[in-house]
């Protein structure tokens, strides 16, 4: 009833504050985020470090609105499946050969070619060979293989070949340009499977340009026994640009860790915000309104934790226990209350004097009932402003400690991908995509929760100061 | 009058010495820790049903009297004796169950004095709830409406919603004298209980306290620095001096036939509405003293325009000079 009234007092005033009105608009944007994070960019985040979970994407590949923006399109992602078998017999052995054909009319190069292929036979054994058809008809054959197995009835294996950084495939596709009279290691690539895709004669004048035309993907195995099958074939071709955000380097998707990080962000700042405001309350108020030597000794504790190096003996407790991202949260909170303590303890000495305290005392009531009913909710106005202003605090801090690479490392946090771009070396390869979108994040995240703190702060203090 | 031969309350003897902060230096001389002696020895009793009224300049005393009464701050020496209890001995429990409940402050400041973040059901329900005397809200909302009326805050509707800063500072006191009525206690220091209040609401809060005290037949120690309120409201009244009190017996007795220089200088001292009556009568010379340095001999005598040689030396007994009358001057 009256509480309501209150609050929109309070609204009223906040609402004639721009920054803080901006905050808010901030805050309700990164909360609709988080909220939405299920929907947004559907994904498990706990499988964000999993590399087999992002195996299939592009790796370090720029948004794709970035492409656009260059005035150029890009090669979507290919999935190539629908391949057609041809069984022959070659010396009394059973001989598969399994094609996907494509019209290859981009300007670009793939930037994964990712060959799948199972591959079941009966006999003691099987040999396959896995070459690319070129539209110039020539065969580069990139892999083979031989296939056995201890089950004579009945042969499996699944061959899975990222030809973007196979060795075998490297070294195969620079015999073969020596067969052509080139050297690989006069030609700049980003990966030796694209001189698969080039232009020859563009190539021998030093020009690295796709060539048009039918590729034909094409896997020939042969039996030592009766009987061979490709149950699954498959070539992905990786894209030149993927999503909102890109990917890094393990192909993971830039965009997905963004939006779940918010939701962690906020996790992290909110509880240990509010955790540390509560400790610090109940603790500066109790320090304060008992006084005398227990208050000298409590307030002794609060210097000494306030002397103490933050940020140096988190990243020892970091390294020391692995941390859980509640593990985090509880290290932030350890060094979180102090301020709070303080501020709640000298609004404590000027409250314990007052005479609506005297008052409570003259009718008996408990100390407990003292601190909780009388003390506490008159400082709670002042911790509201704190509160806020912790959050940032508590953000930037976790940010540091996963930058450093001591952060909760199953999860896709802000720092954590700042860190693996700095591992990854992506300033140094201009992939920007990669930090610059984490760190606006950090900033405008940090930046609302300022905001909103600098307006309550506004409204709180010098009011309760005109009382 | 109801009132009775039945002393409520009894002070003997009454000391507050606050200890000053010693520095290092203290410490390492040993130098005889200091006090602000704010209490020095002070003796009175109030019967029931009686206002005794406890005036004198600020700093004084007077205020740390009534809290040292009931044990808000802890006295340093003396006896309080209580409805037959000495109230200095008591323990934790004997002092909420007793003290607690039989005796009450009503403070000078009602902006002050009412929690500005509980509403009036609130503040006037918290000593109900303290001791457990009601189980349902529902009863204690009737119980707090009861004493609402009683103190004129009608009809009580309206009130027991309201946050002391919705509420004149009349209403407030009001309030704040409910909270003191509802445990039902027998003695209530009132500590300047009007002086923050507008004239015209003055008189009617303190009919009210009057009122009580028929209807009820409270006690008062009533702690004022106007004595024409005290002169007002008080059946006795005992003026107090640095800690000490100077002269005592009946109101109308001490402010119409006053025996203390210090007395006839504060009574000079206020004004009377004849512009032909000239202020300061009998002057009194420079400031109160520290309460650290309290002069020896009579703590008056630096300031007192009667002071001769004893006044100095000997620190004059509080006598009977008149039947009822008393006063600790050397000149009598």
């Amino acid at each position: 009833m009256k509480f309501a009234a209150r609050i929109r007092d309070f609204w009223n005033e906040f609402k004639h504050r721009k920054i803080g009105i901006l905050g808010l608009g901030i805050l309700v944007v990164i909360v609709s985020i988080s909220v939405l994070a299920p929907v947004i960019a559907p994904m498990d985040p706990t499988r964000w470090s999993d590399v087999n979970y992002w195996t299939n994407n592009p790796k370090g590949v720029p948004p794709t609105w970035a492409y656009y923006l260059q005035g150029k399109v890009p090669i979507p992602q290919l999935y190539l499946e629908n391949y057609k078998t041809k069984l022959t017999k070659i010396s009394g052995y059973p001989m598969i050969q399994v094609f996907l054909p494509i019209n290859y009319s981009y300007t670009e190069f793939p930037t994964m070619v990712k060959w799948k292929i199972n591959l079941t036979f009966v006999g003691a054994g099987a040999f396959y060979e896995i070459y690319i058809m070129r539209p110039d008809r020539k065969k580069i054959t990139l892999y083979t293989g031989t296939a056995t197995t201890s089950n004579a009835s009945q042969g499996w294996t699944v061959i899975e070949i990222d030809a973007t950084r196979h060795p075998d495939v490297e070294r195969r596709i620079g015999e073969w340009l020596s067969s052509v009279g080139l050297d690989i290691n006069k030609i700049q690539v980003a990966a030796p499977i694209q001189i698969a895709f080039a232009d020859l004669k563009l190539l021998k004048k030093n020009k690295v340009v796709p060539l048009k035309g039918k590729y034909v993907f094409t896997v020939r195995a042969i039996a030592q026994g009766k009987n061979i099958n490709v149950t699954q074939f498959r070539v992905i071709l990786g894209a030149t640009a993927y999503g909102l955000l890109g990917t890094d380097k393990s192909g993971r998707d830039l965009f997905k860790g963004l939006v779940w990080g918010t939701p962690i962000a906020l996790l992290i700042g909110v509880l240990t915000s509010v955790l540390g405001v509560a400790i610090g309350l109940l603790y500066g108020v109790t320090s304060g309104y008992i006084g005398g030597w227990s208050d000298e000794a409590m307030m002794r504790v609060v210097d000494i934790l306030m002397s103490l190096p933050k940020l140096p003996i988190l990243i020892v407790l970091a390294i020391a226990y692995r941390p859980t991202i509640w593990l985090i949260i509880l290290f932030l909170t350890i060094f979180g209350w102090m301020g709070i303590a303080r501020v709640s303890r000298s609004i404590a000495l000027q409250l314990k004097e007052s005479a609506f305290v005297e008052a409570a005392r003259a009718i008996g009531a408990s100390r407990k009932r003292i601190i909780l009913v009388h003390i506490i909710p008159n400082i709670v106005p002042y911790t509201v402003a704190a509160l806020a202003l912790g959050i940032p605090d508590a953000i930037l801090t976790e940010a540091a400690l996963s930058f450093l690479g001591l952060g909760d490392p199953s999860l896709p946090t802000w720092g954590a991908i700042l860190n693996q771009a700095q591992t990854g070396g992506a300033l140094g390869s201009g992939m920007w995509w990669w930090f610059i979108p984490p760190g606006l994040a950090i900033a405008v995240v940090s930046m609302a929760f300022v905001f909103i703190g600098y307006a309550v702060d506004e409204i709180v203090n010098p009011r309760l100061r005109r009382r | 009058m109801p009132q009775s031969d039945e002393v409520i309350i009894k002070v003997e003897n009454l000391k507050k010495w606050f200890p000053l902060r010693r520095s290092l230096s203290d410490i390492t001389f040993r130098r005889p820790r200091r006090y602000v002696k704010a209490v020095d020895g002070v003796n009175f009793e109030i019967k029931r049903g009686e206002i005794f009224a406890l005036a004198g300049e600020s700093g004084c005393g007077k205020t740390t009297t009534g809290r040292a009464i009931l044990r808000l701050i802890e006295p340093t020496e003396g006896r309080v004796e209580f409805l037959g209890r000495d109230v200095t001995r008591l323990d934790k429990k004997e002092m909420k169950e007793f003290l607690r409940r039989k005796a009450q402050i009503i403070f000078q400041d009602p902006y002050e004095s009412l929690n500005p973040r509980k509403t009036v059901e609130d503040i006037v329900g918290e000593p109900l709830e303290v001791h457990g005397l009601v189980e349902t809200k529902a009863e204690k909302r009737e119980i707090v409406s009861k004493y609402l009326e009683e103190v004129g805050l009608t009809p009580p509707e309206d009130f027991i919603f309201r946050f002391p800063h919705e509420l004149s500072g009349g209403q407030r006191q009001r309030v704040a004298i409910a909270r003191a009525l509802v445990l039902e206690p027998e003695f209530i220091v009132a500590d300047e209980p009007v002086s923050m209040l507008d004239m015209s609401i003055r008189a009617s809060i303190l009919n009210l306290m009057l009122d009580l005290r028929d209807k009820r037949g409270l006690s008062y120690l009533f702690i004022t620095h106007d004595l024409a309120t005290a002169k007002y409201v008080a059946d006795r009244l005992a003026i107090m001096y640095l800690g000490k009190i100077v002269e005592m017996g009946p109101a109308t007795e001490i402010i119409d036939n006053p025996l203390h220089p210090y007395t006839q200088a504060l009574i000079s001292a206020v004004p009377v509405p004849d512009p032909r009556h000239k202020i300061g009568d009998i002057p009194i010379k420079g400031e109160v003293p520290s309460p650290i340095n309290i002069p020896p001999g009579c703590r008056f005598h630096p300031r007192c325009v009667k002071a001769f040689e004893l006044c100095d030396k000997k620190v004059p007994e509080l006598m009977e000079i008149e039947p009822h009358h008393f006063v600790a001057c050397h000149l009598y």
